[in-house]
């Protein structure tokens, strides 16, 4: 065998082994059901009961609304820009507008074109809304005749 | 109806496949037909969108099957004969079999992951997941949502093929079936294996392709559910292989499927658009510059979008201002960049060390005869890089999201030369070994 031919084997096998996936063959032993549930929950983990919450909302409201999101503490890194760009696939039909900008200014304009305001995390009910839904992770709010 | 939604595209790129490259062998054939019938969904949706025509069931099937009857004719006009299955069993010998029987459950293996639950990837939530499924609410793409400057996250720019490969399943089964989106990247995966083990055979006949073909596979079943990575993966890899037989044995009908896989790819990510460049770059520099006019479909088809995203001002979040005053001041001094990319891992050190090993033992002729793939690989890479060059973004953290994400586009390329040409070295077969 020449050097060439084994240094061409050595490169296959490493390429080979090196490359495989092993998780691949370990995945027929693994519960299949907790997988789909931790896949479920991985994308919205950081903000505990945030998925759950934002089901609510959906159920709480109509396609073609305006929601608001309200997330305390109001800080763009610390959570609400996590929640804001995740909370639109839940919420899809309806529009989903930020209530604070990258640089920490609340868009008080923006709540007054909701037609509701997630509020997450919050207890307190800001004038002109009403709660329409308590939640253990936080309230919708809905506009009250103006 | 998610099947029926699936196998009605597949069969429609399996027309298209054979309208145009009517001689290529059973593997490549289905390869190609699945990863052009994931395509076809985008084309027709997308047309819908621009006609004004609302999505529906019906008019998607309605478009599909123009495009359906339009390669049944083209094919007649080809003058070609009814469709005869070849064997895909023959030549076959207890070691290529026993190989692949190792790949299909590698395969399986990663279907039992993918369709394990929906796509969890923060990704696909705030961008490809929810493009598609803004778009299915609307039955149209809903340029309201892309322009909207809150919006921006979802990176409106970004090519549509995967949001409407979304949608056409979507539309089908009536409610956004994401619990059973796996299912579409596992046939991207099982394309670009059948392309590959399709092509290995030929060179390496069936034992080495089929040994080749298990190695190869792992890189063609991407990890990212969810994400345009597997897609782009699996068109990229078609796509420059199919160029690299069309140079080795002139045909026209590669060149064309090649470089209309191209053009699928550039329709998924913009790192396809920059590999279109690539491909011609490394096409004209080594097959000559009358070839590129071959490349037209990788041209054609990720244009309407191109004209669509300028003409409604999305742009990529890389060229905000001050790109060019970024990319002086980084080339002055690149320092951050490279200890960005050096503390960044990019995969795994065993298989990174076997390919640089393959590549010192293939040789110069080796080399010289991958120059196609090689070229156009190296000037991804160099585009990759340039983005970081450029990044409005903190380089630290664009590095680390990214790098090893995108190091991963390529590798089935650069495996695919490393992996036939030490199994040519090991095993002496030479058959129709002479691409490039």
């Amino acid at each position: 065998v020449s050097i060439r031919k084994a240094a061409a084997g050595l490169a296959f096998a490493l390429i080979l082994i090196g490359g495989f996936e092993t998780y691949y063959l370990r995945i027929y032993l693994h519960d299949r059901a907790a997988l789909g549930r931790t896949f479920e929950e991985l994308p919205w983990r950081k903000l505990p009961g945030f998925r759950q919450f934002l089901l609510d909302v959906r159920a709480a409201t109509r396609e073609g609304e305006a929601i608001a999101l309200w997330i305390e503490p109001m800080s763009w890194m610390g959570g609400y820009e996590y929640g804001y760009v995740r909370a639109g696939y839940l919420l899809a039909g309806r529009d989903v507008i930020p209530l604070l900008a990258p640089d920490g200014r609340i868009l008080s304009a923006n709540s007054a074109a909701a037609d509701v305001i997630a509020c997450y995390r919050c207890a307190t009910v800001p004038a002109g809304f009403l709660a329409v839904r308590s939640t253990p992770a936080g309230l919708v709010l809905r506009r009250g005749p103006r | 109806m998610i099947g029926f939604s699936l196998a009605a595209a597949l069969l429609a790129g399996f027309l298209v496949t054979r309208a145009i490259a009517p001689a290529l062998p059973a593997a490549i054939t289905a390869g190609a037909s699945v990863l052009v019938g994931l395509g076809l969904p985008a084309a027709v949706l997308g047309a819908l969108a621009a006609a004004g025509v609302p999505w529906s069931g019906a008019t998607a099937l309605g478009g599909l099957a123009i495009i359906g009857m339009a390669a049944v004719l083209g094919a007649r006009r080809r003058r070609l004969g009814a469709v005869t299955l070849p064997r895909l069993t023959a030549g076959r010998t207890p070691l290529s079999i026993a190989f692949d029987a190792l790949t299909a459950v590698v395969l399986s293996g990663y279907a039992l992951f993918a369709l394990s639950g929906h796509p969890p990837e923060t990704d696909y939530v705030t961008i490809w997941g929810l493009k598609g499924l803004r778009f299915f609410h609307a039955r149209g793409i809903d340029f309201e949502f892309l322009s909207q400057r809150w919006n921006a996250f979802s990176h409106p720019d970004y090519p549509l093929l995967l949001p409407l490969l979304y949608d056409w399943t979507a539309l089908f089964a009536g409610s956004w079936p994401d619990r059973w989106f796996g299912a579409l990247f596992v046939l991207f995966g099982l394309g670009a294996v059948g392309v590959v083990r399709g092509i290995l055979e030929e060179e390496l006949g069936p034992a080495s392709a089929a040994a080749a073909t298990l190695a190869l596979t792992p890189l063609a079943v991407a990890p990212y559910l969810g994400l345009a990575e597997g897609p782009l993966i699996a068109y990229a890899t078609a796509g420059l292989l199919l160029l690299r037989r069309g140079v080795a044995c002139a045909t026209r009908d590669d060149l064309t499927l090649g470089a209309l896989l191209l053009g699928l790819a550039a329709s998924t990510k913009n790192e396809g658009l920059t590999l279109v460049l690539a491909a011609a770059v490394a096409m004209a520099s080594t097959a000559g510059a009358r070839r590129l006019l071959y490349l037209w479909p990788a041209l054609v088809l990720p244009l309407p979008w191109l004209l669509v995203r300028r003409l409604h001002g999305l742009s990529t979040d890389l060229t905000a201002s001050g790109a060019f005053t970024r990319l002086a001041e980084r080339i002055a001094d690149p320092g951050e960049i490279i200890r960005a990319i050096a503390s960044t891992p990019f995969g795994k050190p065993l298989f990174w060390v076997g390919l640089a090993l393959a590549l010192l033992v293939a040789g110069p002729a080796t080399l010289r005869r991958e120059r196609l793939v090689l070229g156009a690989v190296a000037v991804q890479y160099l585009f990759y890089l340039g983005a970081y060059f450029v990044t409005p973004h903190d380089i630290q953290w664009h590095v680390t999201w990214s790098w090893e994400r995108i190091v991963n586009q390529m590798t089935m390329l650069l495996a695919f030369v490393a992996v036939g040409s030490a199994l040519r070295e090991l095993v002496g077969s030479s058959r129709n070994a002479s691409a490039g």
